[in-house]
């Protein structure tokens, strides 16, 4: 009986290292192809090693990136404006959370709304959810004798004051406001069946 | 030799003190994240008719990939989805006390995924961190200790030494991240010239408590930036060298609690600091809550130095070694090896998988039935199809005279397509020549002629081009007095549009003084507009009608007002418009 619990402790231990094993070895393979820039693994040999995982990492959650603030820290602050056309022409702004606006307790509840309308909406990778956040909007203020026919999402912007020992002189970040506009981003029609 | 020593790291037993400790703090935390930022968000985020809608998820963020996710399953109604999310507050409970600690664990997980599919725009790194450790919890022994099935086993029964393979998989994942985000950032150059912590302490989003004295100090700023980088290349490597590891968790700690001052990210410095648990040596742990105790008791007892004196000497526990009946039958021998708790990892790891594959496999058809509308919900290829059906339209009726109304109402159905088509130079030449042609008609009072003005107005806005902008509202507001006196709304329509065109000239002006001057042009605008309202409402006070279209356009332009007030640093004034609004 003792070598028969030998074995199978044996066997176990076999079948947990190979667990962990994998595990690893799809979480670092995940975090090489999300790595940014020139360390991030690329190639056709990357799309096939993506082909594959996606599937894994979808499927279990496994999926991470711990690329906060990297490789490098916004210069400016943004926040997302929208202008809501009614029917009868009149625009209506709507400031989607301004967190230096919000007071701290607030700014718990408000943090979620931040990552999406602030950090999401304006990258390129998360475009295909914008006419979702558009309707959303579009019902949000809605009027039942004058629907909004139009929402459009603009980034402001607003530089930071940098010391003279982090500016770059070749950088564009140096040129003056009035030759950098808000930046419309997205364009949504209103149909009456979003409302 | 490699065996040996991957034998030594993975399985030689010690105390599942770690992570019953780190179950608790996990618990608790996912506690707090689901009821302060999802519980007040709940129906925007997972209801069933959330900000992303579930179809969008389907065609573009999943795809063909398989998907666990218990909203498929649920019935589409807000009851149910309310009901799921009060059982997983429940068995956060049941994980963060330890009852039927597996299972509650397996049930946190699975939810957490759920949660996570639902809504990924939403997700951070801390989300990711939960997610990762709850499903690395779920095989250990995390309720082995301080907890309900520890407090309901007998004293003979409870497990005080097992394999610790998922707490060094949490230490391997934790090292993993710090390697990764140190990476990441070493190839940014703010990182390498020491002025990523300058700007990420000035991003007005993030700021919490902000330091000015030390975050406007440049060399204070480089220093904490290299500090960052070496704080987090430690955590990742010199963390497993045990001379110099709780020095090093401390360092961490600092790290994480300086960052948590100053920047609002909830629950994330909390969540990678109580996984510093698991690096703990199971009798320092030992050691610190006994001296926990010993402080509570010397505090209701008032202060008796002599129980100071034994808060530092405690005697160490005898070790338990695990009962090991030696003349037991074969059968109840073999039981006992399957029973054991070293050896549940291929029944969970089944159990789980089985559920996660029925779970995706259920979901299956209502997700084809997604796919098979994506191009219904392909907004692109929508707006698109659009311009095409105007254009064809347009050249249905190409042979018309140029001034004939219908022409004209399907030159401007093609102008407004070209817009949303991103096409402005065209739109906009389309709506000059239709605002030509009815002006030379010299109408009145024309309708259509205002209707176009102001979407050329509002194709200028989207193009940037404020002045051309101004020039069209303030034509319709003109034209409007002129032809319409007492139609005070449209009056107030375009008094309202001129003061967006201020605000936006605000956001973009060159220096501050410009800056607060539009402000204050922006707030007379809509404080005119207003007026003119509140007019129009006295002398027709009669018509419930006019007075609710009044009422809804009041609020609209009071919101934008209150906007221009409080970016005008005018707080005592704005919070005066915010208390008229509903």
């Amino acid at each position: 009986m003792k070598s028969v619990r030998q074995w199978v402790m044996c066997f176990h231990h076999c079948l947990i290292s190979l667990f962990i094993v994998a595990y690893f070895s799809v979480v670092g393979l995940w975090l090489w192809l999300s790595a940014p820039g020139q360390l991030k693994l690329s190639g056709p040999l990357a799309a096939e090693i993506q082909s594959k995982l996606s599937p894994l990492t979808c499927w279990t959650g496994w999926e991470q990136s711990w690329s906060f603030f990297s490789p490098g820290v916004n210069t400016e602050n943004i926040y997302t404006l929208l202008t809501i056309t009614m029917q009868n022409g009149l625009i209506k702004l709507v400031e989607l959370p301004r967190m230096d606006k919000i007071k701290f307790p607030e700014k718990v509840k408000w943090e979620k709304y931040r990552k999406l309308y602030n950090d999401n909406m304006s990258m390129s990778s998360f475009a295909f959810f914008r006419p979702d956040v558009a309707r959303f909007m579009s019902r949000a203020n809605n009027e039942p004798n004058n629907p909004p026919v139009r929402t459009t999402f603009y980034l402001a912007t607003s530089p930071m004051s940098q010391p003279p020992e982090f500016q770059d002189p070749i950088n564009s970040q140096n040129v003056p406001l009035k030759h950098r506009p808000l930046q419309r981003y997205f364009v949504y029609r209103v149909h009456p069946d979003d409302l | 030799m490699i065996y040996k020593y991957w034998y030594k790291f993975w399985f030689k037993e010690c105390s599942p003190l770690p992570v019953a400790l780190f179950r608790i703090c996990l618990g608790y935390f996912i506690l707090q994240k689901s009821l302060l930022s999802f519980a007040p968000n709940f129906f925007a985020f997972f209801g069933i008719k959330p900000i992303v809608d579930t179809i969008t998820l389907c065609t573009h963020w999943w795809r063909y990939n398989p998907v666990f996710d218990i909203f498929l399953l649920l019935p589409s109604d807000n009851l149910c989805r309310l009901v799921f999310f009060s059982l997983f507050l429940l068995f956060v409970i049941f994980m963060m006390i330890g009852f039927c600690t597996r299972s509650s664990t397996i049930a946190v997980y699975l939810a957490l995924l759920s949660l996570d599919k639902q809504a990924p725009f939403i997700l951070d790194g801390s989300d990711d961190f939960t997610r990762i450790m709850t499903f690395l919890l779920i095989f250990a022994p995390a309720g082995a200790m301080y907890s309900v099935d520890a407090w309901l086993k007998r004293p003979e029964e409870r497990v005080r030494f097992a394999w610790p393979w998922a707490q060094r998989m949490m230490q391997v994942q934790l090292s993993l991240a710090y390697f990764h985000s140190f990476i990441c950032k070493a190839i940014g150059e703010q990182w390498q010239n020491g002025s990523a912590v300058y700007y990420a302490a000035h991003l007005l989003e993030f700021q919490k408590f902000p330091i000015p004295w030390l975050t406007n100090n440049v060399l204070c700023c480089r220093a904490l930036t290299y500090f960052t980088l070496s704080t987090e290349l430690s955590l990742a490597i010199l963390i497993w060298f045990k001379p110099i590891r709780y020095w090093i968790l401390l360092v961490g700690v600092m790290m994480h609690i300086g960052i948590d001052w100053t920047m609002n990210l909830p629950y994330f410095e909390f969540a990678f600091v109580s996984c510093y648990l698991t690096f703990i040596e199971p009798p320092d742990l030992e050691k610190l809550i006994n001296f926990g105790k010993n402080f509570l008791r010397c505090f209701c007892k008032g202060f008796d130095t002599s129980l100071f004196r034994k808060l530092l000497v405690y005697p160490p526990k005898k070790v338990a070694t695990e009962n090991s009946p030696a003349n037991a039958s074969a059968r109840k021998q073999i039981l006992q090896i399957i029973r054991s708790p070293y050896l549940e990892f291929p029944l969970i790891f089944i159990a789980l998988a089985a559920i996660m594959i029925l779970g995706a496999i259920g979901s299956n058809q209502l997700r084809y039935e997604y796919l098979s509308q994506q191009n219904k919900y392909n907004y692109p290829l929508q707006i698109f199809k659009e311009q095409v059906i105007a254009e064809n339209n347009y050249k249905l009726n190409e042979h018309l005279p140029d001034d004939d109304d219908k022409k004209l109402a399907t030159e401007e159905t093609l102008a407004y397509a070209l817009s949303t088509n991103d096409a402005y130079d065209q739109a906009d030449q389309i709506f000059r020549h239709i605002c030509k042609l009815r002006i030379a008609k010299k109408l009145p009072y024309d309708e259509v002629l205002v209707k176009t003005m102001s979407s050329l107005g509002d194709i200028y806005l989207e193009m940037g081009r404020l002045e051309a902008a101004e020039l069209c509202y303030q034509t319709l507001l003109d034209y409007n007095l002129a032809h319409a006196p007492k139609s005070s709304y449209s009056a107030a329509i375009d008094l309202n549009n001129l003061g967006v065109i201020s605000y936006f000239r605000s956001l973009v002006s060159p220096d501050k003084n410009a800056h607060y001057l539009e402000l204050e042009k922006a707030n007379n605008l809509f404080q005119q507009g207003l007026d003119k309202l509140h007019l129009r409402r006295s002398a027709e006070r009669r018509f419930s009608e006019t007075e609710e279209q009044s009422g809804k356009l009041t609020t609209d332009i009071l919101s934008n007002q209150y906007l221009a007030l409080r970016d005008a640093c005018k707080l005592q004034e704005a919070e005066l418009v915010r208390a008229k609004l509903p």
